[in-house]
């Protein structure tokens, strides 16, 4: 997928010191991130903070008041419109037109972006497979159901084989069956080498598709990295909660004793642990119950996880 | 993408679902050419004029008489003229207002008295009309009928005393008779002339316009209005985000606008044409005209699109610029029949400009030539209502 020709060192997006002003507002206020190729990268915040101001300035949809762009080593300008063909943008509305069919919003779409001939019939109908509306797809898009929609959108940015593709919350007011799909489908293209920036404010969704994310609120990107590195960064840890009966004191000492043990505290039926690897603790913590003859009842594991790092870095919680 | 096909590209995808919405449809061929059908045949397939005067004699002079007498001399046949005679006011206001007349004309108690004072300058009593509101035209043709025979017995008593002052006898009875029978032998000279163009220009061909005109503004509006849908709606950030600059944008969206209009307008033309047997005249003229009316209500709905917040402000203005510029510019009626300060207004709306322009071509064999002052005035209403609006469209446009 994609044309990955160039130096293996460039990435295929890099943005830098990106501002948005709306009067008095810094909406977009100094971001700056790179994607490299084959890499899927999350923008990871809360409604309104500047998500999606952010990929506008990216796709050349919006003006920037500061920084620069570059799409696979050009800078995209006024005047270098061609650099947009690198980049599929699904938009987070239905971006297509309603009263024409689905092949019909791909022809078009795919003309727009230089297509034509044989070749777009072959995209179209690549394009169709991939988002499972080949049988459907001379009906009118307002037709479909809205995970059928939701598809047709993304397809519409995969058509022209783009090198970046700019996925703006795709799974917005979607159904769970419906965007369990369109995240395995972008699993998919995440693995066969296309570049994605994908932005949301579900925590699981970055979690599961995006290499790194980057953390942003209130037009800042606040942190960026792997999963790990962020919780890392924050110094976040695991949390293990043992229920049970018996000699619950002596059983927390022992489990302070423990390696990856940050802390462990008795309470009334049951042990609370802060724990820095959680695969490491739990047999020895098992070991150790059996020792300090306690009955254990349930173990309860909370992985530090994006939602803790953003609750760290913030103060607020993600959806707030 | 080259500018230029992406602009066509975008201008034909733009058309192609206007034809599939059957609301554009009703609205830019339906509704119009059944509005000038309906129009066309209450004007019974022409506008002629005819008017029954009532001829009051309130005086009973010999000189009212023959005034009155007079008038129906001087009437020839074929004017679309027809007198009753009558002696009681009040009657007369009855039968204009029930419609048996048109217009009423009275000659008041001492006209004939006052004649013989006009040698020593005393004024003529004179002549009353009474109208029906309604009837502008038989009321203003009876009053120049009334103003006639004012004016041709002054002028003929001063002709008697003036030859009477010449010979230098001081006027006697008898001169004063003479100037009464002079008087009394006025003779209006009605001069009507009613230039019948319902062989070759009908009413249809007229509304047909005016209306395709007025529906030009929702039909093209709508066009407009559908940058402001599209961004709302997300197609328009997908359009921006592939490799096209956002004047080919705007470009496609204009050519899309124009093609719809002219498509419209064209259609009307030849629907009007072949199903009405309305004769329009000089294709080249007619086309000039139709091409030059599309460009100036584009403009102004450009103008209305880029001052609107909203879609819903985009309706409402475009509603209001519609339906006032649709009755200044006679639309609804043909000019001839308005007041002559709507007469005047019409020529700042490009109904009243092109309207003009298709009944000179359609009525009076005019040509291209004779279209072209109405053609430059509409491209300048395009060109400064464009300029006007285009900053506007193309901040939503971009954002």
């Amino acid at each position: 997928m994609g044309d990955s020709s160039g130096p293996a060192a460039t990435p295929v997006l890099d943005a830098t010191g990106l501002v948005k002003v709306y009067g008095d507002r810094r909406v977009v206020d100094g971001v700056s991130f790179t994607i490299e190729r084959g890499e899927t990268y999350g923008l990871l915040g809360p409604n309104g903070a500047g998500k999606t101001t952010t990929i506008s300035m990216v796709c050349g949809l919006l003006g920037r008041d500061a920084g620069t762009v570059t799409i696979a080593g050009q800078p995209l300008d006024g005047s270098h419109v061609s650099v947009k063909a690198a980049i599929g943008l699904v938009p987070q509305d239905i971006a297509l037109y309603p009263d024409l069919t689905a092949r019909e919003n791909l022809r078009f779409f795919g003309r727009l972006q230089g297509l034509n001939g044989k070749a777009l019939a072959s995209r179209i109908d690549a394009v169709l497979e991939i988002i499972g509306l080949a049988d459907r797809a001379d009906e009118r898009v307002d037709a479909y159901s809205g995970g059928m929609k939701r598809r047709c959108n993304i397809g519409a940015g995969l058509l022209h084989e783009p090198q970046l593709l700019v996925l703006d919350e795709p799974t917005v007011g979607v159904d769970p069956q419906s965007r369990n799909a369109i995240l395995e489908s972008i699993e998919v293209l995440g693995g066969e080498g296309l570049s994605v920036l994908y932005t949301t404010h579900y925590m699981e969704e970055a979690e599961r598709l995006c290499d790194r994310v980057g953390i942003i609120d209130e037009g800042r990107l606040i942190a960026e990295g792997t999963r790990r590195e962020l919780i890392d960064q924050v110094g976040e840890h695991a949390r293990i909660r043992l229920d049970g009966t018996g000699a619950l004191g002596d059983l927390a000492r022992r489990c302070g004793e423990l390696e990856a043990v940050v802390s462990a505290t008795p309470s009334a039926g049951s042990v609370d642990l802060v724990v820095t690897d959680t695969a490491a603790v739990l047999a020895p913590l098992v070991q150790a119950a059996e020792r300090a003859g306690v009955e254990v009842t349930a173990i309860d594991v909370a992985e530090p996880d994006l939602e803790s790092v953003f609750l760290h870095l913030t103060g607020k919680a993600l959806r707030d | 993408m080259r500018s230029l096909s992406a602009a066509l590209l975008i201008a034909r995808n733009d058309f192609r679902r206007r034809l599939r919405d059957r609301s554009a449809i009703l609205m830019g061929l339906v509704t119009p050419l059944v509005m000038a059908a309906l129009i066309g045949s209450a004007f019974g397939g022409g506008i002629r004029f005819s008017a029954t005067v009532l001829l009051v004699d309130l005086d009973g002079s010999d000189i009212s008489r023959g005034v009155l007498d007079g008038i129906a001399a001087g009437t020839p046949d074929t004017a679309p003229l027809h007198y009753r005679r009558g002696t009681d006011l009040v009657a007369a206001r009855g039968d204009l207002e029930a419609g048996r007349v048109d217009s009423v004309l009275v000659v008041p108690a001492g006209f004939g008295a006052s004649v013989p004072g006009l040698a020593a300058g005393t004024p003529l009593v004179p002549l009353h009309v009474v109208v029906d509101a309604d009837k502008r035209l038989a009321g203003d043709v009876t009053r120049a009928i009334a103003e006639g025979i004012g004016s041709r017995i002054t002028t003929s008593v001063l002709a008697v005393s003036t030859a009477l002052a010449v010979s230098a006898s001081p006027p006697d009875a008898a001169a004063v008779q003479a100037m009464v029978s002079e008087a009394q032998k006025v003779t209006v000279p009605i001069a009507m002339q009613q230039v019948d163009v319902q062989g070759r220009y009908s009413p249809v061909a007229y509304f047909g316009a005016s209306m395709g005109i007025l529906f030009l503004f929702f039909t093209v509006g709508a066009g407009a209005r559908s940058l402001i849908t599209e961004r709302k709606e997300g197609t328009l950030d997908r359009v921006r985000a592939a490799p096209v600059t956002d004047t080919a944008v705007m470009l496609g969206k204009t050519i899309g606008v124009l093609a719809l209009g002219l498509a419209s307008l064209v259609t009307i033309w030849l629907a009007t044409s072949l199903a009405f047997g309305a004769r329009w005249g000089s294709p080249a003229a007619v086309l000039a005209v139709i091409v030059a009316v599309v460009l100036a209500v584009a403009g102004i709905s450009t103008m209305v699109t880029g001052l609107a917040r909203t879609d819903a402000q985009v309706d409402g203005y475009s509603s209001i610029v519609a339906f006032v510029l649709a009755l200044l510019g006679g639309s609804f009626m043909q000019p001839g029949s308005l007041p002559g300060v709507l007469q005047t207004m019409a020529l700042l709306t490009p109904n009243g400009w092109a309207l003009r322009a298709l009944t000179r071509v359609g009525a009076a064999e005019g040509t291209l030539v004779d279209v072209l002052p109405a053609v430059g005035v509409l491209l300048l209403m395009a060109v400064v209502t464009t300029a006007a609006g285009i900053g506007g469209l193309r901040a939503k446009v971009a954002r």
